[in-house]
Formats: C-alpha cells, structure tokens, sequence
C-alpha cells in the first residue's frame, strides 16, 4: 500500500509587524511536518501548502480560498491575530473545511470550523491579573496598538479591575507601528499606575519598553520591581528584539521554554539541532507543532482527513506535548490548557512564577466567570500577601 | 467601549438562560442550539405552535421564514421577551410580518457560529430599551391627558392662597413630593377642600413668588 499525501494549508505571514511570531508558527509548523513525514506509524505524509499573505490582510482570502479550492486542502493551519482568522473563517465555512488557529487571542468566538489552542481570556488575562493586583495594587494602566486585541483585553482587563475595587487611571492607544512613545511614558509617570498592560504589539512595543527600561534610569517608579510592565502575549519569540529592556517584564502564557520540565527540554533540543543553538523557542512554536501532531494523530485515528471525522477523533485524543497532556474540548473546540505566569529573566528565559494548579477548560464567552467573585479573591490575596509580606512562589 | 471612550462595559452573561426556538427541529438548526449552549443557554424547540410561555424562558427565536399569525401565545406584537427572527427570505411581505412581531434582533439562516451571541446581546439590550421607552412614553402621555387637571388646581390655588402662578405650582408639586406621585396624578385627585389644606392658615400667610398683593 502506497502511502498517501494528505494536503495541508499553512498560511503565516512572516513579513510586518508580526514577522518574528509568524516566522516561529511557521518553524513549529515544519517540525511538526518532518516528524511525521519521517514516522513510518503514520501510513500517510502531509503535502504542506505553504503560503505567506506578507501583513497584506487582504491577501488571507484569496491565499485560504486557492488552498481550500485548488490544492484540495481540507486544513489550514495559520493566522495570527484575529483580523486574519475573521478573514479566513468565511472560506473555511464555505468549504466546510477546518482552521487550526494557534495564538492566544481574545476570545468571545467558537466557529465550529476551528480548532482554537492558543489561550483565550479565562485562560490569559483573567489569572495574570488575579496574579498582580493582590501583588502590585490596584491602578492599573492600560495601553495597546489600536485593533480588536487590544480593545478586547483591556475592556475585560478593566472589567476585572474594577471588579476588585481598583481603578484604571489611563487608557492609551496607539496606530499600528507607531514609534512615537514619549507621551505615553509621561502620562504613565504622571498617573502612579501600580502597573502598566501593554497590548501594544511588534515595533510600537519594542519601541515602547525601550522608552519605559530609559525612564527606570531617572525615575525608580519605572523599575519593573516597582511598576512592572505586564502582558497577555509576550513571549520568548520577541525577547531577543526587546534587548535588555526585556528584564522584569511579566507574561502569562500556556508554555515557557523554562528549563524544568523533560518535555520542554527534549523539544528545546529539537529546535536547536534544526534551527541552531541560538534559535527561541516560544509558544508559538510549540504549539503549531502539537497543531501539526494533533492533527496526525487525528487523521491516523479515524483513517480520514474529512473534517466530521478528525473533529470526533480529535476529541477523544489525549496528546502528550511538550504542553503536558493536550486535550481540545468537544464542546467549544478550545484546547484546555494551563496557564503559566513568568518573568522575563537576565538570560532570555522566563522564570515561571506562578502556575495554576492544574489545566482549565476554555470559557471563550466568559460564561463561567463571575466579577464579584474574582473581586473578593484578589481582596483575599492581597490581605494574605500583606500577610506574610513576602511573594510566594509557585512551580 | 473600546475603539472609542473606555466605559466599562460588563461583559453580558446568559449563563442559566432559557429560551425556545420556533422551528422546525433540524440538523441545521441544531447548531444554533449547540452554539447557545457554549453560552451555558438551554434551547427548547416548539414547532408548529408555542402553546404557552413557559415563565423562566427568556427569549424566543423563530422561524422568519414559516411564521404565521397565531404562531405566538401572546397579543400580535407585544412579546413579553426579545424575539429573534431566524431569517432566509428577503421578502418585502415576510419582512413585514416579522416587523409586525415586535423583533428585538434577527439571525440569517442557516445559522453560523458568528452571529449568535451578539444576536441575543443586542435583543436584550434593545428589548430592555424599548421597554424602558414605552413606560417612559405611557407615562408621559398619562400626565399629559392630566394637564389640564394641573391647570384647574393651580388656579383653584392661587385664588385661595392669593399667589401667583409660580407660587401656586411650586406649591402643589411639593405636595406631590411629599406624596412621591406626580404633579398631575396629585392635582387629578385633590378636590379644593384638599387644596386648601395645603395653604398656610389666614394671619400666617406668605407671598411666594413675590406676585400679587393681598386683596
């Protein structure tokens, strides 16, 4: 029996904004394909469609609609920020096709022709700030680039601090690839924010912790121990951009390349030895590839790429992964996943500080979230935090 | 509101909802109830006929298309919860009927993931808001028909009281203040010997308004 070639859509865009988190999807994505392609378990290879939209949104439709219809793709693995993926969404449902959709992202979506496994807000905002403001107080700056991510984290961001009775004293939005940053630092130096989220993504970002890590000079309130610069997205993929102002500032995402665990060091070697010793290992990465296995795993269970059935296999999968043990769930096609806290670190790594107990079930529509309820537990944490006067760490 | 001012929006929350879906039961119409549960919403379908309401429902999604009069067990166009259409045809006559309804909002068919939710947020905002604006209209128009009640106790006080017009208005809607009813509901139901109740003994009597002078 010959084996048989399965066509599979990556579609990545690895020139703009996004380059460097576009260009890690991509690589995981290519780990993922040369593993099972070398894996005689797997009585079929993937044919990857590879294309590249360049940051040119309206290059998603026709790029998605040439695979779906033309190559005989019935799986896109791509997009990155919810642009694209609300782009692509229409064709895949024409299609009836699935989109494996990897970022974190912020939520209030469940297409049924989505596999979502990057984290949605219950699974990002929602435990960063029940980590920080017991920790750092209750003032809470938002700033972000102007689109959909950044309105959506900071509206639920905002709803989450005054539910805890705190304040959000600035809300600032910049355009896409603004670099012009001065006035934002000195609002925030004017405001005494306890913290500063910052959804700005790609040049404005990096341009922005810059200007922030200069001000810590002059002024101790910016020094990230005072006033810590926080986010949903930041990753290890972008540390290398970020430079030395990258020194204190805290994440949440679902995976750290952080030394400890076996999974995450045997897959670290697996990027080294094909993209070199210096190359990041980040989220990104990590999880286009689970996309590229989970889906393997999917069509080797249920003998077919059709959609009805790899979306029944996939379901009943519990996949080992660099993750822990991978899991999407049958009723909103997230995956369930733990989030992690982290603290970007001296050395380029993120020192995990905070993790929670145990993997959570997506809650895309925040359906099982209760203000009030988070609200007396960040009062609760703050009275034990002041308490001990000392900051726990958890692993 | 993101993209413009900051306001804090809460995020709208349907958890433990109820609703009925008027349709005939299919695989398409399925995925609307599999997407409102993902809301933690349970859907009940009823098709040809809602016989009754069920109390703790609170919407109801039906069929654009089908509907008929006496589809519904409540007076034509007055749903006593946001109704969502569920709509394929375009005709002018079905838009008027699904008009006629009273719809809160509606959904194109065959329903996709995308839509749903924010078809039920903005139905029960605008639901809510109509609501809000129809007591805010019955109200008006009730003490508008009460105006001139208004009109015959003011005069009835300023020839009692020998105030102006100003002083004798300020003094029947303290009096309603103190009763918590509005001015018209009081003055449609105080007689003169209620009115000159409200007006300081003969010997102790103020000028208010700095008006007429005593007879």
């Amino acid at each position: 029996m010959s084996a048989r070639e399965i066509p599979l859509g990556i579609l990545y865009s690895v020139a703009g904004t996004y380059s460097l988190i576009g260009q890690a999807c991509l690589d995981g994505a290519r780990l993922g394909l040369e593993e099972v392609n070398g894996d005689p378990r797997y009585p079929f290879t993937f044919r990857a469609e590879i294309e590249d939209p360049g940051a040119n949104i309206d290059r998603y439709h026709a790029l998605s609609e040439a695979m779906l219809r033309e190559r005989g793709c019935r799986h896109i693995i791509g997009t990155i920020t919810s642009i694209g993926r609300k782009e692509v969404i229409p064709i895949i449902e024409k299609h009836d096709a699935l989109l494996w959709y990897m970022c974190p992202y912020e939520g209030f979506e469940c297409c049924e022709n989505v596999i979502y496994t990057g984290a949605c807000p219950n699974q990002h905002i929602v435990p960063l700030f029940r980590h920080l403001l017991p920790l750092y107080g209750k003032r809470v700056y938002l700033v972000g680039s102007n689109y959909i991510w950044g309105w959506e984290t900071n509206r639920t961001a905002r709803e989450l601090v005054q539910a805890s009775g705190g304040e959000v004293v600035g809300e600032k939005y910049l355009p896409f690839n603004a670099l012009d940053v001065d006035r934002l630092i000195e609002d925030i130096r004017a405001q005494r924010a306890d913290f500063v989220l910052n959804n700005l993504v790609g040049t404005s970002s990096y341009a922005f912790l810059a200007a922030y890590h200069d001000a810590a000079r002059g002024d101790a309130s910016f020094a990230p121990e005072n006033r810590p610069v926080v986010s949903c997205n930041l990753t290890e993929a972008e540390l290398d951009s970020i430079g030395p102002a990258a020194e204190g500032l805290i994440s949440t995402a679902i995976y750290f390349d952080s030394p400890e665990t076996p999974e995450s060091q045997a897959f670290r070697q697996r990027v080294a030895e094909r993209f070199g010793p210096d190359r990041r290992n980040s989220v990104y990465m990590v999880n286009t590839y689970i996309a590229v296995k989970l889906l393997a795993e999917a069509i080797l269970a249920c003998g077919s790429d059709e959609i009805e059935a790899v979306k029944d296999a996939l379901f009943g999968l519990d996949l080992e992964t660099p993750l822990g043990t991978t899991r999407i769930d049958r009723r909103t096609n997230h995956a369930v996943l733990r989030p992690y806290i982290g603290r970007a670190e001296a050395d380029g790594r993120f020192k995990v500080i905070e993790a929670a107990p145990e993997p959570i079930a997506a809650d895309p529509y925040l359906v099982d979230f209760d203000a009030r309820e988070f609200g007396a537990e960040v009062n609760r944490r703050a009275g034990a935090h002041q308490g001990t006067g000392t900051l726990r760490v958890v692993k | 509101m993101t993209g413009g001012r900051p306001t804090g929006f809460p995020t709208p929350n349907f958890r433990g909802w109820r609703v009925a879906v008027l349709h005939r039961d299919d695989a398409a119409i399925q995925k609307l109830a599999r997407q409102l549960e993902r809301f933690g919403v349970t859907a009940e379908f009823a098709w040809p006929k809602l016989e009754v309401l069920a109390p703790d429902v609170k919407a109801v999604f039906f069929d654009g298309d089908s509907g008929y009069d006496g589809l519904f067990p409540w007076p034509a166009g007055h749903p006593p919860v946001p109704l969502i259409a569920l709509m394929r045809s375009e005709a002018p006559g079905r838009l008027e009927w699904v008009l006629a309804q009273g719809i809160s909002s509606h959904l194109v068919k065959p329903v996709q993931s995308t839509g749903v939710y924010s078809a039920l947020v903005l139905a029960s905002h605008s639901f809510a808001q109509t609501r809000r604006q129809q007591a805010r209209i019955d109200d008006l128009t009730s003490r508008l028909r009460l105006r001139p009640e208004v009109v015959r106790a003011v005069l009835i006080v300023m020839r009692l009281g020998e105030l102006d017009e100003d002083a004798a208005f300020a003094c029947l809607r303290s009096a309603a203040m103190e009763r918590r009813v509005s001015v018209e509901a009081f003055c449609a139901n105080a007689d003169e010997v209620v009115l000159r109740a409200l007006l300081p003994r003969r010997g102790h009597r103020r000028h208010q308004g700095g008006g007429l002078s005593s007879l």
